[in-house]
């Protein structure tokens, strides 16, 4: 996947754009491998932050997902009514325009269901995600017997029918892409066809158009009226007022470059640069000296059937890898649990390193 | 059809093809694995012909727009592409190579397995040398061009048309990254790897520890069957320091500080009666 990045500018470097075509399914996957990149990054930066400033940024962590989505509504929604496509799509090159129309989405109806399918959906598939996941858990503890009341009806059928959506969900947009691919289709992705927009490629008027300046505001402009000092004091405010409306862009753009980065990063531990920094046991292990580990020498004089514990016949063998002995579950748990150690050797140990050995 | 293209735009032509292909397997095994256990298990069993079967639904792509889509991305196709060139062009492409594996892999014989990887590597040989004749002469890129006399000609005259900033800023970008990469990861690595050998050192083993877990300085893991340092106090496991074939600390190595077995260090413990 790493790899479509640079196809993705191999084929829109080279091909020439004599005619207003789709983009190719490189730039596509390559945008969309960019929007998930935002979320963990600054989920990461957040989490930098938390750890050296608690109180400042701990609330931030810890309600990261409705601080994400007002940061990414407001960045989705400058982008679309200025620019007419998403943050990313707008990086590589690509506009939405309005199926019926052919307009940009700049306003009405398609640029609020882009919205939606931009940030609210995310939203609420990662909270359904993360709600199944709690209620698999308490269910698998729990059994299922003990399923009484509609509320618990209703959790039990989320946790069955959920994977079955996610899949047909998956399905359809391998399907689609499929299609984009063999040309068939115009859009690579249902939620293209829910905000009633398509993708294309960004022609030099759009570009020109981005890059103008209000005419109020150019420096060339004749005032009729004033007097010479009022038209300077006016072409400074003029100045001023220029600068700020450029700063979200420059802004935008920065924050773009710093999110490419982060792509590339992705790029390189994903190929050969990360064998380089792997290292890992190499040679042969020699066999283990023979050395006396404990004096009890009752223990060494037990069967090896017998738990060290108990002494009786063991049942349900359970290795503590900290020592390398074996024990039954229930003895063995029962003492690590109060004394957090092992009964032989005295090593420190917990409940997370019991091996159980299914022979 | 403008004029003959270029060795180039054949082997990026190539290579977009190869991509698309693995982009759509990769969508493919997606949705498979979102499936239970046992449609996963009959997709893995017949994996080979779901692999021609999608290969078919992209040579669509050829019947209907007379050029692969790497060479529709490349604007080139071959000249005088007719839909029976195009299924004699994918039976020897795709479904030669697949029945001859199938049924080399489905006879259980051993002697046709082994001649059907004699054949393979001779096929490959030559595909490896008639390739250097390409990259050295032009003509055909592949064999199967060679047998069908297919020839990509580019579809409009090449012209230098406006230039794409933004394309030419990405890769920039790219090169500029990857040569900063390359720059500062040896020394971000040392210093790292300073850091964290600081924090090494500073973690001992005590006897206070109760309940927490003894990380080995090596592999930054629960220890299994910890050994300490008699001296230093620095906690490995057993397999880790093995390797260093004379059971000495690996972070003291100037010192040379032997260890010995943890359990040797702790006082006998109460049995449960």
């Amino acid at each position: 996947m790493s790899t479509t990045i640079r196809a993705s500018q191999l084929a829109s470097s080279i091909s020439p754009k004599t005619e207003e075509k789709q983009p190719s399914v490189f730039d596509i996957i390559a945008q969309e491998n960019l929007a998930t990149s935002i979320r963990p990054a600054l989920q990461h930066l957040v989490k930098y932050l938390a750890f050296f400033k608690p109180k400042t940024f701990l609330s931030v962590h810890r309600n990261f997902d409705e601080y994400y989505i007002i940061f990414d509504l407001i960045l989705q929604n400058h982008y679309l009514r200025n620019y007419g496509a998403s943050f990313t799509e707008n990086f590589y090159s690509m506009k939405r325009i309005a199926s019926g129309t052919g307009n940009p989405p700049n306003d009405g109806r398609e640029r609020i269901m882009s919205l939606i399918t931009l940030v609210g959906w995310p939203y609420v598939e990662n909270k359904l995600n993360q709600l199944y996941d709690r209620l698999k858990e308490v269910y698998e503890c729990r059994s299922w017997s003990s399923i009484n009341g509609m509320k618990a009806k209703c959790q039990k059928m989320f946790v069955i029918i959920w994977p079955y959506i996610k899949t047909a969900l998956k399905a359809v947009k391998s399907a689609l892409q499929l299609a984009y691919i063999l040309n068939r289709s115009s859009i690579h992705s249902p939620w293209l066809y829910f905000s009633g927009v398509i993708l294309k490629h960004l022609t030099p008027e759009d570009l020109e158009a981005f890059n103008a300046v209000p005419l109020h505001l150019q420096t060339g402009y004749q005032i009729s009226r004033g007097t010479l000092n009022e038209h300077i004091h006016l072409r400074f405010f003029n100045r001023i007022w220029r600068f700020i409306l450029g700063l979200p862009g420059i802004v935008s753009r920065l924050f773009a470059y710093g999110l490419f980065f982060v792509q590339f990063l992705d790029y390189m531990y994903n190929t050969d640069l990360a064998k380089l920094t792997k290292t890992g046991l190499d040679g042969a292990i020699p066999s283990p000296p023979h050395k006396m580990i404990i004096s009890e020498s009752e223990i060494l004089s037990l069967d090896t059937n017998k738990c060290p514990i108990c002494l009786k016949k063991r049942v349900n063998d359970t290795a503590l890898f900290v020592s390398g002995y074996v024990f039954c579950y229930t003895c063995i748990n029962q003492y690590v649990n109060t004394y957090n150690k092992c009964p032989v050797t005295g090593c420190p140990a917990n409940v997370q390193h019991l091996i159980r050995l299914f022979v | 059809m403008a004029c003959r293209c270029l060795r180039v735009d054949q082997l990026d032509a190539h290579v977009l093809d190869s991509e698309i292909r693995s982009i759509a397997q990769d969508s493919v095994d997606d949705v498979v694995n979102q499936m239970p256990l046992w449609v996963a298990r009959i997709f893995e069993k017949l994996r080979p012909e779901l692999k021609v079967t999608l290969e078919a639904v992209l040579w669509t792509h050829r019947f209907s727009r007379g050029a692969s889509p790497g060479q529709e991305q490349m604007d080139i196709a071959y000249a005088g592409y007719t839909p029976k060139l195009i299924t004699s062009h994918f039976m020897v492409e795709v479904i030669v190579p697949y029945l001859t594996r199938r049924m080399s892999e489905l006879s259980g014989r051993i002697d046709i397995s082994r001649m059907y990887s004699k054949i393979e590597a001779i096929y490959e040989l030559g595909s490896l040398l008639h390739f250097l004749y390409f990259l050295r002469s032009g003509g055909h890129s592949t064999i199967t061009e060679s047998i069908f006399s297919l020839r990509n000609w580019n579809n409009h005259q090449p012209t230098i048309s406006s230039i794409n900033y933004d394309t030419q800023n990405r890769e920039l970008m790219w090169h500029a990254f990857r040569d900063v990469i390359l720059l500062t990861y040896p020394f971000i690595e040392k210093a790292r790897q300073r850091i964290v050998k600081k924090q090494k050192l500073d973690r001992k083993f005590t006897s206070s520890i109760g309940s927490s877990d003894i990380e080995c300085v090596v592999c930054d893991k629960p220890s299994v069957i910890p050994m300490v340092g008699q001296k230093c106090g620095h906690v490995a496991c057993y397999t880790c320091i093995a390797t260093s074939r004379n059971m000495t600390c690996p972070l003291c190595s100037e010192n040379a500080e032997p260890m010995e077995f943890l359990a040797k260090k702790l006082k006998n413990p109460i049995l449960i009666e």
